[in-house]
């Protein structure tokens, strides 16, 4: 599970990324019954809804195989493109 | 020449979409020539009673597309097949029955349970299986499963279709990462959800099985 510091960090990111892409339909499971759109990935990890529950793991796997910096980086990276323009 | 049957209940969003991979799974089969001898679906409808006779029938290798968690698949969030009633599959030959179940969860508790049951082999995740929305009508990750489980048709083992459908997704993670998938908008779930499905897909029970011969 992650720590209060990665958390909060991820969610930070997650954030930011949700402000980068199109608010669609993008991302559901094979336990859940819908699609999140960005802006719902962010409410369910804040609520800490099962969906939530479902993003963070997946987040954490990324977290243990690649490290913090190198996911929140990966999330962040629409808007670092943006402001180099 | 094997027999096959399909188990997709079809009851929600994602479900439909894992319905779609099970399509496309079909066609494959068939174009090796193996015989869809059953399918049980939201019309049957996939409860328990008709997907334990499924189980219990003449197919080498039944494949699952739907919900599910660690010891149970679901219709409507209600338990179908679970570790309890899993004893109940009946009929196997000597040759012995594969399952292949695209849920989340179910290699952990479910697969096991269905080894000590009687069934040669089963293959399926530990982890939560991600559906990402089609961009462009391309769904990826349900093309990696598919292309991975159909290595199944050529005589591969449950082991071999294990590798496939892992190597395929690291693919995805590369193609998601730096390749064809960067760009679009679902580039950043995509890749955490295939590194995280190909970490975490198995074979519980014999894996050098073959299903169809």
């Amino acid at each position: 599970m992650l720590n209060q510091v990665e958390r909060k960090q991820i969610v930070e990111a997650l954030t930011l990324w949700s402000q980068t892409v199109p608010n669609e339909p993008m991302l559901g499971f094979l336990e859940g019954d819908q699609y999140l759109t960005p802006r719902e990935i962010v409410a369910a990890v804040q609520q800490n809804t099962q969906d939530g529950q479902a993003v963070l793991e997946m987040l954490e796997h990324g977290v243990r195989r690649e490290g913090l910096e190198a996911v929140v980086a990966r999330l962040c990276r629409r808007l670092q493109a943006t402001a180099r323009w | 020449m094997g027999d096959f049957a399909i188990i997709r209940p079809k009851d929600d969003k994602s479900s439909r979409q894992a319905s779609d991979w099970a399509n496309d799974l079909i066609a494959k089969l068939k174009a090796a020539v193996h015989s869809e001898i059953d399918s049980v679906d939201d019309w049957s409808p996939a409860n328990t009673t008709n997907i334990l006779a499924s189980l219990s029938g003449k197919a080498d290798l039944v494949c699952y597309f739907g919900h599910g968690e660690e010891d149970r698949w679901l219709t409507s969030n209600s338990a179908t097949l679970d570790t309890g009633n899993v004893t109940g599959i009946k009929g196997q030959s000597a040759k012995g029955r594969a399952i292949v179940s695209i849920a989340c969860k179910t290699s952990c508790k479910l697969g096991p349970a269905a080894i000590t049951a009687g069934v040669k082999a089963w293959l399926g995740f530990t982890i939560k299986v991600k559906v990402i929305a089609p961009h462009n009508l391309l769904d990826p990750i349900g093309d990696a499963i598919v292309d991975g489980i159909a290595l199944l048709s050529k005589k591969g083992t449950m082991q071999q279709a294990r590798d496939r459908l892992a190597a395929n997704l690291d693919q995805l993670v590369t193609a998601y990462d730096s390749g064809k998938y960067a760009q679009h908008p679902e580039a950043e779930m995509g890749y955490f959800a295939a590194m995280s499905m190909r970490d975490h897909v198995v074979v519980n029970g014999n894996a050098n099985f073959q299903p169809l011969p």
